[in-house]
């Protein structure tokens, strides 16, 4: 009887858990309890995706066959998988906690290279068929995994090498966001924190019999899965071998009465383990997220609302077809919120979504500001205001909807202007001083006749990089006198004053400081390097030419400087008394730069085809850092290692060509300078002899910094960099491409080309004094063009450009 | 006397007309920069596939792609129809040439991208749309 009784209190029993597995509402609060593994190595299936999709990445291609392997320490989940052509991975990764997904290899744990294996390949190299032995094809790489539950975020670097396609050299080289994935089926998964004695005593055999059936029933009438009440996949594993092992016990007809209470135990704690792991799905989030966006699209206003013209935006506008994209996205997280058989990915999908989507429509919301704004005649090799200037109000309206950026310029005097004639360029996306191809009219805004003036709109930036000069190229006919006008008009004015006054807030710190090895003091070389940073940063915010990369990367230069100067003073130590503080130093003399509209050294207009005289720059003063003339050894530089010249940097630092600053960085995108440029190519060519003559030739010799004087010597007496038809050398002065090259083929001894044929896109502006001999150093591979088939003559050089150059000069055979 | 001024107007018409074939060939063709949208957003990765701007010629537009991994794009007419474009391969480049009625607005393109290397393939078509910058 009690027999009887037990085996139907144990199949009610199996009945109410298996009602209980009923999906729950919308809505539902918890989720499937968090998970932990026993310490252990365990087979594992898993599919890398494709980023943001429940597709298999092309790098699934790579992997070699067979289940990777979970290795489980201590709660911790390491991952490792077996790769084929891992010569390729440039850099693999797994995103760090706490870290928001980017595609900055820093917030990313590297992998870990277990082992590699080479390989003897026919299908890599120029002609297939010919066997290539591949350093590396094999890679054995482990990765943590912060939560197995969860898509783990991968980010890959892919460089592929040796490959040709049709017998054409595959260039491949692209980062990539990608989710691993893991199959969790299989692997004896159990709530995190569970366990605990039971303590049961005096369990009979038939007990244990009943709850073996209640355990089976379980086991027999649940699934696996990731929908709202199936079970976490690998949760039956965990169930089935406490069933296996207390059935062992069962059927073990010596058992002692303490073996049954204990296996007894451990089935029912399988059991709530069970029960923990069945997923609950928790709506909340995507419900909020529903809620939020929806209130977001109904007060969402498009582009044109308040002018009428869908091409005028006003501020607090959206692009038209942003809502129709949030309106999308939320009728798609809708239909997942109403699914009930929706899966925890499918849920989570939905979410991260909705809530890309709602980010995305936010900032594409309209803002306006006012901003000063300058007119240029010219802007390479010296900014120069224009005499125009008073035709454009020195404040302009700028509206930035996500990169969309729209300037809103007042004319002057627009009685006397052919309106229809205004064009404009955009500035190009390489952040350089360039343009786009097409030429644009600009957008009448509104007219006013009391005042002669009009404003007009001008489309800055269409493209989804801010990576602009923030510099437009303005054409306008006047009519008295009929006149057509080429002009610059820089939207970086306020920039240049924000960099200034940061310059001057650092100067102040300086000025402040005193030298010395005491308490507080800082030493002599750091004070050096900061008065560098200093005069650097100022020499770009005086020059009203300067690009918004330019201004930005020496706003970034002068925030390290400030942080490795401050870093430099010796400590306080308030028991002793301070030494007697020494003064700094004054500021050496700077090259000044000359006033905007003054009279600046005798160039040629970019194009003209005018021969310079004697010069290979002109331009802006600039500042050399310590690869002026200190003697830090060659090392790694902390800002290179995912810069494309690096393994360059790296040689010519290892020949003592570049040295870096002070504060570890190399600054490879920094512009270069003639001093720099002269100290890089008279260290690369071990330049010596010195003609005095050549030297006091150099009448701006005693001007420029120490460390400068000797290789711009060096350079001068060479023949290599002549000076300017002034006699001034310009050390602080950028230096283009057009000049580099120039310098790279006297120095290489290249013969100029008599009847030069350039394959560049813009090779019509490259002036016709420089083409004999660019044509000889593209031909000869001293220096190669851009992207767009561009070679940019008129951009100045960045340090790692002018190095590859140099470098190239080294490796000539 | 009246002969040289007659030469020298003819001479004049001659330069005129000369200057205004000149002028008349960049109003109609155009270059001009674009990127690659996918899914309503810009993608950095089909865009580095560009191998230089657009030249736009009237309602002819003509797009180059770097490498040979293309065997057809399908371009929108300007009424929503896709037409294929002929293309043609030079220096390793893959040139598309299609006809759009009103090239001034955004385009949208079907690819096919067809790339085979070891361990695998890339055999994928991409709805893109070409975005004027």
């Amino acid at each position: 009887m009690n027999k009887q009784l037990g085996k139907i209190l144990a199949l009610l029993t199996a009945f109410a858990i298996v009602l209980s597995l009923v999906p729950g509402g919308a809505g539902q609060a918890g989720a499937a309890a968090a998970i932990t593994v026993p310490d252990g190595e365990y087979p594992i299936h898993f599919r890398i995706l494709k980023d943001g999709s429940e597709e298999d990445s092309y790098a699934s291609a790579y992997l070699e066959p067979g289940p990777g392997k979970l290795i489980v320490k201590n709660g911790k989940y390491e991952f490792v998988s077996k790769w084929n052509n891992y010569d390729w991975f440039a850099f693999w990764g797994s995103l760090k906690p706490g870290r928001q997904k980017s595609a900055d290899a820093d917030d990313y744990t590297p992998a870990t290279l277990i082992s590699a294996e080479d390989h003897t390949v026919t299908d890599r190299g120029p002609v297939p068929g010919v066997p290539t032995e591949v350093k590396g094809y094999y890679g054995t790489i482990s990765l943590p995994v912060e939560d197995i539950t969860k898509k783990q975020e991968l980010l890959m670097h892919i460089v592929i090498k040796d490959l040709y396609l049709g017998g054409q050299p595959f260039a491949y080289d692209h980062w990539y966001n990608a989710q691993l994935l893991l199959d969790t089926t299989g692997i004896p998964i159990v709530p995190a924190g569970s366990g605990g004695e039971k303590g049961s005593a005096n369990i009979t055999k038939d007990q244990l019999n009943e709850k073996l059936s209640v355990a089976q029933q379980v086991y027999d009438t649940t699934e696996e899965g990731l929908s709202d009440g199936l079970y976490y996949p690998g949760s039956k594993t965990s169930l089935y071998s406490a069933i296996a092992a207390a059935r062992e016990t069962a059927d073990d007809p010596d058992a002692a009465a303490e073996a049954i209470s204990k296996a007894y135990d451990s089935l029912v704690l399988a059991l709530e383990n069970y029960e923990l792991l069945r997923v609950k799905i928790d709506r909340t989030p995507l419900q909020q997220i529903i809620g939020e966006s929806t209130e977001y699209l109904n007060q969402m206003v498009i582009f044109g609302s308040a002018s009428g013209d869908t091409r005028i935006p006003s501020a607090g506008e959206h692009p038209v077809g942003s809502d129709t994209a949030l309106r999308n996205a939320i009728t798609s997280a809708e239909s997942v919120y109403s699914n009930p058989g929706a899966t925890i990915p499918q849920v989570d999908k939905a979410v991260a979504d909705l809530s890309s989507a709602l980010q995305k429509a936010k900032n594409k919301k309209t803002t306006s500001k006012t901003i000063h704004v300058a007119l240029l005649d010219s802007v390479v090799p010296a900014p120069s205001v224009s005499k125009l200037a008073y035709y454009v109000s020195d404040t302009a309206e700028l509206l930035q909807s996500d990169t969309y950026l729209y300037a809103r310029v007042t004319w002057n005097r627009a009685s006397n202007l052919d309106t229809a004639s205004i064009k404009y360029k955009r500035p190009a996306t390489t952040g350089e001083f360039a343009f786009l191809s097409s030429e644009n009219a600009v957008i009448p805004i509104s007219a006013n006749p009391e005042s002669d003036t009009l404003v007009s709109q001008i489309d800055v930036n269409r493209s989804s990089t801010l990576n602009i000069s923030g510099i437009v190229y303005v054409k306008f006919n006047t009519i008295e006198p009929s006149v057509t006008n080429s002009v610059y008009l820089t939207l970086n004015v306020d920039l240049l004053d924000e960099l200034a006054a940061q310059a001057n807030e650092a100067q102040a710190l300086l000025d402040g400081a005193s030298a010395g090895a005491g308490p507080g003091q800082y030493p002599a070389d750091a004070v050096a390097s900061f008065r560098a940073a200093i005069d650097s940063a100022k020499a770009v915010a005086n020059n009203l030419g300067a690009t918004r990369p330019q201004i930005d990367a020496a706003s970034a230069a002068l925030e390290q400087a400030v942080a490795a100067f401050k870093a430099s003073a010796a400590p306080e130590n308030g028991e002793e008394e301070d030494p007697p503080a020494a003064p700094v130093p004054p500021d050496p003399p700077v090259t000044p730069t000359p006033p905007v509209g003054s009279p600046v050294p005798v160039v040629p207009a970019p194009g003209s085809g005018t021969p310079p005289t004697d010069r290979e720059d002109d331009g802006s003063t600039g500042a050399g850092g310590v690869d002026g003339g200190a003697s830090a050894p060659a090392k790694s530089f902390r800002d290179i290692q995912h810069h494309w010249a690096r393994e360059t940097i790296e040689k010519a630092a290892a020949l003592g060509i570049a040295q870096g600053f002070e504060d570890g960085s190399f600054r490879p995108d920094a512009i270069v300078t003639r001093a720099e440029f002269a100290a890089f190519l008279s260290r690369a060519l071990q330049l010596e002899a010195v003609d005095s003559e050549a030297a006091a030739s150099i009448r701006d010799l005693n001007q420029m910094p120490a460390w400068a004087r000797s290789h711009a010597a060096k350079a001068a007496s060479a023949g290599l960099m002549k000076g300017y038809a002034d006699g001034a050398f310009g050390a602080g002065n950028p230096i283009s491409r057009a000049e580099i090259a120039v310098v790279a083929a006297r120095a290489a001894k290249l013969a100029p080309k008599e009847h030069p044929v350039l394959p560049f896109a813009d090779a019509a502006k490259i002036p016709a004094w420089a083409k004999p001999e660019i044509a000889a150093a593209v031909e000869a591979g001293l220096i190669q063009g851009k992207d767009g088939n561009r070679f940019d003559p008129d951009a100045v050089a960045t340090r790692a450009e002018a190095l590859a150059v140099i470098v190239r000069l080294l490796e000539r055979p | 006397m009246t002969m040289v001024k007659t030469m020298r107007t003819s001479v004049s018409l001659m330069l005129m007309l000369a200057l205004a074939l000149v002028l008349a060939v960049p109003a109609f063709a155009a270059s001009q920069e674009y990127e690659f949208y996918y899914e309503g957003e810009p993608s950095a990765h089909a865009s580095s596939f560009i191998a230089g701007p657009a030249e736009v010629n009237g309602t002819t537009v003509t797009i180059t792609l770097s490498g040979d991994y293309y065997p057809y794009l399908y371009a929108d007419d300007g009424t929503g129809n896709y037409v294929q474009a002929s293309k043609t391969v030079s220096g390793g480049n893959t040139v598309f040439t299609f006809t759009n009625s009103n090239p001034d607005q955004d385009i949208p393109v079907q690819l096919y991208v067809s790339v085979s290397y070891p361990g695998g393939s890339h055999n994928a078509l991409y709805s893109l749309d070409i975005h004027w910058l």
